[in-house]
């Protein structure tokens, strides 16, 4: 493996799709040429079949061009790949400043057993490495090999390799039952509609051209002109229960799509994740990496007791969109009460979520944010008095009082609790999540306190861990002291490593 | 790994209130100065530019936007005169302590900010000097964690020396971290 090498020619799929996916994704630009060129093109069907075969030649052409010049090597725990046409990459990553290790397999590599090796590296470096078509057995053996390499590496590579494949144990499964019942209480419509985002407009167009064959105007249905009002009201209620039917019914097929085939493994410290309908994932984390555990439930969570765990890492894929995020991340979707417990105490068996006695936070907590929330409104409200406005005065009202009981339930809902080892957070409005990471991550502690707080001797604090800052707002300043310096000296004693 | 090497001051918990008060230091006076000053070139430099414009020196507009340039003024004023005041006594109220295994920022006049870094979790350090901090012998340190920059430890105000010996003692302090 110590020589520069091609993938395989598979992989001029993989660079096709990604240039189509480009051409897609930018299609709004390209639909003031179609516009232009639609007329005369059909007009000349000779220049059109033309431009289409110079197209997919062109195509064909640069992705051949990039698997061409696609090349990497492993030597002395470093991956090396060199890339680009015109634009010449030479990336340089140490096995070390490896994150997190993926095998992603499209679905049009599937057939020939091939995936795609994605490797994240840590902090401000922004390259990630991708290695296109790798045989499966190779990108497997690549991916231990990687994830080996923090411990002692032993004389023989292939004997622990193939030891450490048949070691991995199945942590949890989701049926299809489970997908169906994450895709209606939590909304991953957007996920269908990632796959479909360039379609979508002529979709709608054609959508409306349909209806009115089957002798439906929708345009005309809601004239006022035509139809009493509360036949209206009656049609906007049944539209928005069938619109709503629809997007459940979208957010199940995205679930479907996203977590289709779903394991959660172990192999040795590494948790794997797998799933996907069309393109499967394979994202490993080691457990040394993870930052903060999520128990994560809306209000139809809790209805029907399910919980989605979250297992955060190192927060540096903020540019990522959420689509990604959510299958790069390691999330377990809609487990029960007892399935958490038992990942919880799998991956940090000193926690103790259960039986954990929270101290809520300060009410004054509410009386800042409902007092916030009705200063702007109240003086429009005064103004639209004296002008009689009673109905917009009524709606401000109504949705001041919306608000600030929102803000209650908020203050219901937070809380906090310390142990010898982590810190616990509720937190939620309907729903409720909570956060768990131990004290030793803590990156940076921040004490935060007006003049008005410190007179109620009361205090906020943020603790900032690699995968985001966790805020704790109007607590017993004792108590924000105590945390704080708690994680300072358990952070500077321990002397433990963050990851 | 033993307990004898390890003073930070661990305290009681119970009968801890601040972060132990002892040795807090406040930064150079240069730096209130310079900020001042720049704060007053600034309002003042917006002010002569809206004050042409009003009394006509180069281009003909005052007919036609006397009431913009009169608010223009009022708000320059105003926003001038609250920063060159607010912002000396927010820059005053900054004040740092330096202990054997983390750095502490202070804060903040009326939302007052206690912000600890412990060495440990240092990702890289930057030493940062602008050119009005280079003009008046300044320097500003920036200690950089896992937590994102958002969450970047911001330290200016100090004397050039006293940064460079800041940053060489934060990095032999930043410590060997245990792996598990």
């Amino acid at each position: 493996m110590n020589n520069w090498q091609r993938v395989s020619p598979i992989a001029i799929l993989y660079f096709i799709a990604s240039t189509i996916n480009l051409l897609l994704s930018n299609i709004i630009y390209m639909v003031p040429l179609v516009v232009t060129t639609y007329n005369t093109a059909l007009e000349n069907p000779l220049w059109l079949f033309l431009g289409a075969s110079v197209f997919i030649v062109l195509l064909g052409l640069s992705a051949f061009l990039q698997y061409y010049f696609f090349r990497f090597r492993l030597s002395d725990q470093t991956i090396e790949i060199k890339s680009g046409v015109f634009k010449k990459i030479h990336l340089n990553l140490p096995f070390t400043r490896i994150q997190n290790v993926k095998i992603i397999t499209p679905f049009y590599f599937r057939p020939f057993d091939y995936t795609t090796l994605e490797l994240d590296t840590a902090g401000s470096a922004k390259s990630e490495a991708k290695i296109v078509a790798l045989e499966l057995t190779l990108s497997a053996q690549l991916k231990n090999e990687i994830l080996t390499h923090a411990q002692p590496k032993s004389s023989n590579d292939a004997i622990p390799n193939a030891e450490m494949i048949n070691d991995e144990v199945v942590l949890n499964r989701r049926s299809l039952k489970d997908l169906v019942i994450h895709g209606i209480t939590n909304n991953r419509i957007w996920i269908f509609f990632a796959l479909l985002a360039p379609l979508i407009g002529p979709a709608a167009n054609k959508a409306d051209v349909f209806l009115v064959s089957i002798g439906l105007n929708v345009s005309e249905m809601f004239s006022p002109a035509t139809h009493a009002w509360w036949q209206l009201g009656l049609y906007g209620a049944a539209l928005l229960i069938l619109s709503y039917f629809i997007v459940v019914a979208f957010s199940v097929f995205g679930s479907i799509i996203a977590f289709y085939g779903y394991t959660l493994s172990k192999q040795g410290s590494n948790y794997i994740r797998r799933s996907g309908l069309l393109t499967r994932h394979e994202v490993v984390m080691k457990l040394p990496r993870l930052q903060l555990v999520i128990s994560q439930q809306d209000w139809l969570d809790i209805l029907i007791n399910r919980i989605n765990l979250r297992f955060e890492q190192t927060n540096n894929q903020q540019h990522q969109q959420a689509n990604q995020e959510i299958r790069n991340k390691i999330m377990v979707p809609s487990i029960s009460q007892l399935q958490f417990d038992e990942l919880l105490s799998d991956v940090w068996p000193n926690s103790q979520l259960n039986g954990l006695n929270f101290s809520r936070i300060s009410k004054r907590f509410m009386a800042k944010n409902i007092i916030l929330i009705c200063l702007l409104p109240t003086i429009g409200i005064g103004a639209l008095l004296y002008n009689q406005q009673w109905q917009i005065a009524l709606i401000v009202l109504a949705a001041i009082t919306l608000l600030s009981s929102l803000v209650c339930m908020r203050w219901y809902r937070w809380g906090y609790a310390m142990d010898d080892n982590f810190i616990y957070i509720r937190k939620g409005v309907l729903g409720v999540n909570y956060y768990i990471f131990p004290l030793h991550k803590v990156q940076q502690a921040k004490f935060h306190q007006s003049v008005l707080m410190a007179r109620r001797e009361l205090a906020s604090i943020s603790l900032v861990l690699a995968s985001g800052v966790q805020k704790i707002p109007f607590m017993p300043q004792q108590a924000a002291h105590a945390i704080i310096n708690k994680s300072l000296y358990i952070v500077e004693f321990t002397k433990r490593n963050w990851m | 790994m033993s307990d004898t090497h390890f003073s930070n001051n661990p305290v009681n918990l119970q009968d801890i209130v601040q972060l132990q008060q002892a040795n807090i230091q406040s930064l150079m006076p240069k730096y209130y100065q310079a900020n001042v000053v720049i704060r007053i070139s600034v309002t003042l430099l917006l002010l002569v530019v809206v004050l042409i414009a009003k009394y006509d020196v180069i281009f003909n507009l005052s007919s036609d936007f006397s009431d913009p340039i009169n608010g223009a003024l009022a708000v320059i004023t105003t926003v001038g005169l609250l920063s060159i005041v607010g912002g000396y006594f927010t820059d005053r109220a900054i004040s740092y302590q330096v202990r054997e295994l983390d750095i502490t920022l202070y804060s903040g006049v009326i939302f007052k900010k206690i912000v600890t870094q412990p060495f440990l979790r240092l990702q890289h350090i930057e030493l940062k000097r602008g050119p009005i901090e280079r003009k008046v012998g300044l320097a500003t340190v920036q200690v950089f964690s896992a937590g994102g920059s958002a969450h970047t430890f911001t330290l200016p105000g100090l004397s050039l020396e006293q940064a460079t010996a800041l940053r060489q003692y934060i990095l032999d302090h930043k410590d060997v971290t245990y792996h598990e």
